[in-house]
């Protein structure tokens, strides 16, 4: 098995760990790193398998990630700027009303 | 001439021109800049449209470079037809927001930002429907995720705040999930232009996961049923032109994605019965989401959850596309009469229902008894929204419905005329309980407060173009006929 699908296969593995955060914990921010955690996989995934095969590296996966990169970014900054907003209005840290795991900081 | 050429380009650099002059020349100017573009964005929509009606699909090469290089743009009648949609209700949004915002408190549209973030999301749809790229999609739909997000949290209230962090989380897993596809795809095929793509898909599991990837963040971002979970809370608190233009454009965006990867990229069956499950589900979401609409008592999330409803009609043509041939015209026809005459009624209904909300000064709908008396253009706008929601004829909504039968009887699976017929009059009973209380007597004395005549026109001019889309519907088809040889053919300019 060559060095690239290790770092396709670790890329699934962050994707899937980035899925799974997104979903299944409440805290806001953690949901915003959780989606980078999901990006950082996917980039992952499109270095290793575009350098699979030839013998000089493919510079499309590149400039894919680069432009994934950028866009993530803006992204994030955008969900952080609505989360501090958020949280400024309501004083929560949680999508739901704080409840049973609600309060959780 | 000489501009003639350079058509696709122009649609996405002057909204995007326009996003920028709007944004230097503030807030009291920049609704005129939005008006000047709508129209420029509406004459070149159809010259577009004209152009690929007389002369056939169209390739453009951004720059002159050409794929694989370059990016190409492609222009064929199925992206000209969402184009002119997308001029057509962005002009009638933007005439709209003109006159709804100037009442309103500056904060509330975020001091003129609303006009800047709208003409993004023009200049990012725009270049999703041109696209011939499935990176250049991703690409777009995010610009598209950052200015409707944006949009829906503009008013800063914890309510669009919550909606719209939903909405972003949604937003995020589907891009995310919808580029983890594209770099599988790229393992297996080494391109990622849709026409060459076409050509050279084989039959391999790496390409078809990937695929398979980006349909189901499609489908994430379009709100089929089971994943419609953030569009009722998002479309509802977000401004009313704002949730016009999600339901109406936004969610099309996305299946217009789903169109070209299942019916131009994919061969048929690529994907198994993916096709057949798209059916079920969209089945699942006219029931489901016309069921929830009956029970709302807020007037917005009674036309949001309509949405819901609706866009389970648009997965119906996948499992009737299989069959080929006269059946997939007929099929992808009455998808896209329904893509349009669906973006007319829908914009018009939270168009009016935004008015009805503002002449009020509530959003419940057992309080808006005698809205006819008093608000008499309002309440036949949105009475004649219901039409085409209900598929009544004369209108768009049963020419969809028409043709989308026809091509289920064709092919003998009956079952989805069933799901039509159903989805119609679950339709009429939550439209006619919004229609028989605007309908009913209510207080004489009732005395709404005054807004300009443009918040009761728009909304009556977009529903009767709804209806009176039944006439367009021959022309409609022949566009959709043009748009499915498109990139077999591998057109140049």
């Amino acid at each position: 098995m060559s060095s690239h699908y290790v770092y396709a296969m670790g890329g699934v593995v962050l994707f899937a760990l980035g899925t799974y955060a997104l979903l299944a914990r409440p805290h806001l921010i953690h949901k915003v790193i959780a989606a980078n955690f999901m990006g950082s996989g996917v980039f992952l995934v499109l270095i290793g398998l575009g350098n699979r095969t030839a013998a000089e590296p493919d510079p499309v996966p590149q400039a894919m990630v680069l432009t994934g990169i950028v866009v993530t970014v803006a992204m994030t900054a955008l969900g952080l700027a609505i989360v501090k907003r958020y949280y400024s209005a309501t004083g929560m840290t949680t999508l739901d009303a704080p409840g049973e795991d609600g309060e959780r900081r | 001439m000489s501009l003639v050429v350079h058509l696709p380009a122009l649609l996405i650099i002057a909204p995007l021109a326009g996003a920028c002059a709007s944004f230097v020349a503030g807030r009291r100017r920049a609704p005129y800049v939005a008006l000047t573009v709508a129209a420029v964005n509406g004459t070149l929509a159809l010259a577009l449209a004209a152009r690929v009606l007389a002369e056939g699909p169209w390739r453009y090469r951004i720059g002159g470079w050409g794929a694989p290089v370059g990016i190409d743009l492609v222009a064929d009648g199925t992206a000209a037809l969402f184009l002119v949609l997308s001029a057509a209700v962005g002009l009638a949004v933007t005439i709209y927001a003109s006159a709804y915002f100037r009442s309103s408190d500056p904060a509330a549209y975020g001091h003129g930002l609303f006009w800047t973030l709208w003409l993004f999301m023009s200049t990012s749809l725009n270049g999703l429907f041109l696209t011939g790229d499935v990176f250049n999609v991703y690409v777009c739909i995010e610009l598209v995720g950052i200015s409707a997000v944006t949009l829906v949290t503009l008013s800063g209230g914890p309510d669009a705040l919550r909606a719209g962090l939903r909405y972003l989380f949604a937003s995020m897993l589907g891009a995310m999930t919808y580029l983890l596809g594209v770099a599988l795809l790229y393992a297996a095929a080494g391109t990622l232009d849709m026409a060459t793509l076409r050509q050279t898909l084989v039959a391999d599991a790496t390409a078809a996961t990937g695929l398979a990837f980006m349909v189901a963040a499609l489908v994430l971002k379009t709100a089929l049923v089971p994943a419609h979970f953030w569009l009722p809370t998002a479309h509802a608190s977000a401004p009313t032109p704002v949730s016009a233009a999600l339901s109406a454009l936004v969610v099309k965006g996305s299946y217009f994605v789903i169109l070209r990867l299942l019916l131009d990229v994919a061969p048929p069956g690529y994907l198994g019965g993916v096709d057949i499950a798209l059916g079920v589900l969209g089945s699942v979401a006219i029931v489901w989401g016309s069921v929830q609409a009956l029970m709302q008592d807020r007037i917005k999330l009674l036309v949001a959850y309509s949405t819901v409803a609706q866009i389970g009609y648009l997965f119906l043509v996948f499992p009737l596309a299989r069959a080929g041939g006269d059946v997939l015209a007929l099929a992808l026809g009455g998808a896209l009469v329904h893509v349009i005459s669906h973006g007319l009624a829908k914009a018009g209904l939270f168009l009016g229902a935004g008015s009805l909300i503002t002449r009020f000064g509530h959003d419940r709908i057992a309080d808006m008894a005698g809205a006819a008396r008093a608000l008499p253009v309002l309440a036949l706008g949105v009475s004649l929204a219901g039409v085409t929601m209900m598929g009544l004829p004369p209108s768009g909504g049963f020419a969809a419905k028409w043709l989308l039968v026809s091509a289920a009887l064709a092919t003998g699976q009956w079952w989805w005329a069933v799901v039509l017929v159903i989805g119609g009059l679950l339709a009429a009973a939550y439209m006619f309980r919004l229609i028989r209380i605007l309908l009913a007597g209510g207080d004489p004395e009732l005395r709404p407060s005054a807004s300009p005549l443009r918040t009761e026109w728009v909304p009556l001019a977009l529903s009767a173009a709804a209806v009176m889309l039944v006439f367009a519907v021959p022309l409609i088809v022949r566009l959709a006929e043009a748009g499915t040889t498109l990139l077999a053919a591998g057109v140049t300019p």
